[in-house]
């Protein structure tokens, strides 16, 4: 059932005088203060994206909301002094932790911190006068601790871009591409062999159609499986923490990795054999031969030329 | 096959990612979109805190997952908020994505693969309980065996009034109890045989040991079965499933089958068995005063009933005084920090409110996270200082195991 303005209204109003009866310390803030506040956050979360949410599930969404935090927080916005000293006198540990964290060394992270407060009250003045702070964007939904350190996090990497615009020279960019280049070229060819130039020119060729083919198939998994694969593989979080980021434990990740790993495979398959015109054993030679080459990176003590160059004999690196 | 093509898959992902980890121009698996998310709009910190302690609605959050999985600036950041915020050990096994209907959930529970093991697993229970049960019938049968062995080395020694001939035909004998004046009454074996009133996991005993036949003539003779068994006649012929087996082939009439080793244990704990007699002869003499008229139905039961508890009743009172000291050590062990009881186990300081089947955040002291949650719990500091070593602590719903 589909809420009206009014009736949406109406539920904001009710949500409010809940939230503040909820909280063990109001700093008297006003229900109507409130209302603005929690229909942002309706908006934001639930409106944007089901615009006929029920009544039902904006309102167990109104009662979920941190009421504590979002009244003290709205309470600093209102320039309530108590609050913001049991603002400052709570979180400054936290805040401090946070920028050690994000910091490279501890002057850095008293510097975040400090400006971390500026940050929340506001350095700039809204139209009714008050400060335009970044408190004004706390909707209550997590904890208030953990938005102080998504704060000082994304405070962090802005700060870090903008040192590091100054600070790299065209010279570092350069030698940065070469080492890149460098090593983009040594990542997919067996770890100390010497191959034929035929050999090498024909297996960068199945090198890059195999690339091309994974990177696609990737692009073609679900968001939830491209994100595990990523956290997994490209950002080289373990197993735990990448099912941690998608609040599923580790088994379960594990088993989805083992179910990509199974898609992906088929996809690459078939798009080698339908677009490049790979046959089924050219590409099963082609797995097997990249994944030995880049196992001989991990050990190469284990692998030997002779071994190596069997495995790719009949594989598409020379029949193509 | 399939295992070994999963390898294959997991090296050429590692090359990949290995290859492209620091090329960040590269754009790998978002066709359509910045790598580092330019194109559309960043999540703010808002979003992505609730993101990272999976608050976000189910639409919500698939935006924000398609996002993170192309913008590798959001991403770490959720990475470090994720990390930051404890929620890395409180994920439960059983996720949401893993069974979502019931149909599923059952259709897994009964597949192939799970009945293949289960079924030799419940049977293998099954066996062990029936074994269970056939193992405390027969201890139980033992008890009263003594008991009645007891009660009729007591009871010989009072010169009975009226002494039936046993019932023997040949080697079977009935154990049907035989009527005497003496101070319990009994009923004859026509009406034991007729009028059954067996008490519950007592069975019929065939006498078959010739050596207690030889030795007990005068008992047979002038001691009747003890009142609080009612014992069937073996000349029925049946007999229980979990029944012990007989030992020989003679029997004797009125009394309850024995070993040699029995008989051994039995004159070994004489002076309990006589503190049980004593203790039935008062029940059963309360008995009378209660009840005089229901007396004959009543004391058979009683006897049989209460023997086995008489019996426990040491064991039970050492038990209390050994819990009762254990209590008293116990409440050394406890502690209220912060307005929380901790008791100790082991090395271990757990919140009374704690359940086991709770899950737990582990922290490290000294660690970030532990900065962190103390940060913004500081009464928890307070426990984590009075407390030494590994305290496990409930707090605002969440369960933190400090090591």
């Amino acid at each position: 059932m589909s809420q009206s303005k009014e009736q949406n209204q109406k539920l904001y109003s009710q949500g409010a005088a809940r939230l503040v009866a909820r909280a063990t310390e109001h700093y008297g803030v006003a229900r109507a203060v409130l209302e603005p506040r929690i229909k942002a956050a309706v908006e934001k979360y639930i409106l944007k994206y089901d615009e006929n949410a029920q009544t039902k599930t904006l309102n167990d969404f109104i009662d979920s909301l941190q009421a504590d935090d979002l009244c003290l927080i709205v309470a600093c916005e209102q320039g309530n002094q108590k609050a913001w000293g049991d603002l400052v006198e709570r979180f400054s540990v936290t805040v401090r932790s946070a920028a050690r964290a994000a910091s490279f060394n501890e002057d850095g992270a008293e510097d975040l911190a400090q400006s971390i407060w500026a940050e929340l009250h506001g350095l700039r003045i809204r139209e009714d006068g008050k400060p335009a702070g970044k408190l004004a964007y706390y909707s209550g939904r997590g904890s208030l601790a953990g938005w102080l350190r998504a704060v000082v996090a994304q405070l962090a990497v802005d700060q870090h871009r903008k040192s590091s615009r100054l600070v790299q020279t065209e010279e570092d960019a350069d030698f940065d591409r070469i080492l890149s280049q460098r090593h983009d070229e040594n990542s997919w060819t067996a770890h100390g062999v010497v191959a034929s130039p035929e050999v090498e020119v024909s297996r960068k060729f199945a090198a890059a159609d195999m690339q091309k083919a994974l990177a696609d198939s990737i692009g073609k998994l679900s968001a939830e499986d491209r994100l595990l694969v990523k956290l997994y593989y490209f950002d080289g979080l373990r197993l735990k923490e990448a099912g941690a980021v998608l609040g599923v434990h580790e088994a379960t990740a594990s088993r989805r990795l083992t179910r990509i790993h199974g898609d992906l495979r088929s996809e690459v398959e078939k798009t080698l054999t339908e677009e490049r015109g790979w046959t089924r054993t050219d590409t099963e030679d082609a797995f097997s031969s990249f994944a030995l080459h880049l196992e001989a990176d991990i050990e190469p003590l284990v692998t030997s030329e002779g071994v190596l160059m069997n495995k790719e004999r009949g594989s598409p690196l020379k029949s193509s | 096959m399939k295992k070994a093509n999963n390898n294959e898959m997991d090296l050429v992902l590692r090359g990949l990612a290995k290859s492209r980890r620091d090329d960040s121009s590269l754009n790998i698996g978002s066709s359509s979109r910045d790598n580092n998310g330019e194109s559309e709009t960043h999540l703010d910190a808002d979003e992505l805190n609730s993101f990272a302690e999976g608050l976000v609605p189910d639409a919500a959050r698939v935006r924000y997952v398609e996002h993170l999985a192309d913008c590798l600036n959001c991403r770490q950041l959720v990475v470090s908020l994720t990390q930051s915020s404890g929620i890395l050990s409180a994920i439960p096994i059983a996720d949401k994505q893993s069974g979502p209907g019931f149909w599923r959930r059952m259709t897994a529970m009964f597949s192939p693969q799970v009945l293949r093991y289960a079924a030799p697993v419940l049977v293998l229970t099954a066996l062990l309980a029936i074994g269970l049960l056939a193992w405390r019938q027969q201890r139980n049968q033992d008890f009263v065996a003594q008991q009645q062995a007891s009660t009729r080395e007591t009871y010989s020694a009072q010169p009975p009034t009226i002494a039936e001939p046993a019932n023997t035909t040949g080697n079977e004998t009935s154990l049907a109890p035989q009527t005497t004046t003496g101070p319990i009454s009994r009923t004859d074996s026509a009406t034991a045989s007729n009028n059954p009133r067996p008490v519950q996991g007592e069975v019929a005993r065939t006498q078959t040991d010739t050596g207690m036949l030889a030795a007990a003539p005068a008992a047979r003779d002038d001691v009747a079965a003890p009142p609080p068994v009612v014992l069937e006649p073996s000349a029925s012929g049946t007999k229980p499933f979990f029944s012990p087996e007989p030992k020989a082939s003679a029997s004797e009439p009125g009394r309850t089958v024995f070993s040699d080793l029995k008989k051994t244990e039995a004159s070994k704990e004489e002076q309990p068995v006589d503190r049980l007699v004593v203790q039935r002869e008062r029940d059963e003499s309360a008995l009378k005063r209660g009840n005089e008229n229901e007396y004959q139905v009543a004391a058979p039961k009683v006897g049989a009933a209460s023997g086995p508890r008489r019996a426990e009743a040491p064991m039970t009172e050492s038990r209390a005084r050994a819990a009762k000291g254990k209590k008293d050590s116990d409440s050394d062990e406890v502690r209220s920090v912060s307005g929380k009881r901790f008791r100790r186990e082991g090395n271990v300081w757990v919140d009374s409110s704690y359940a086991s089947s709770r899950a737990t955040i582990n922290v490290s002291r000294g660690s970030e996270q532990f900065r962190a949650l103390v940060a913004d719990e500081p009464e928890i500091r307070a426990i984590a200082n009075q407390l030494a070593g590994e305290v496990i602590v409930v707090w605002k719903g969440k369960t933190y195991r400090i090591r």
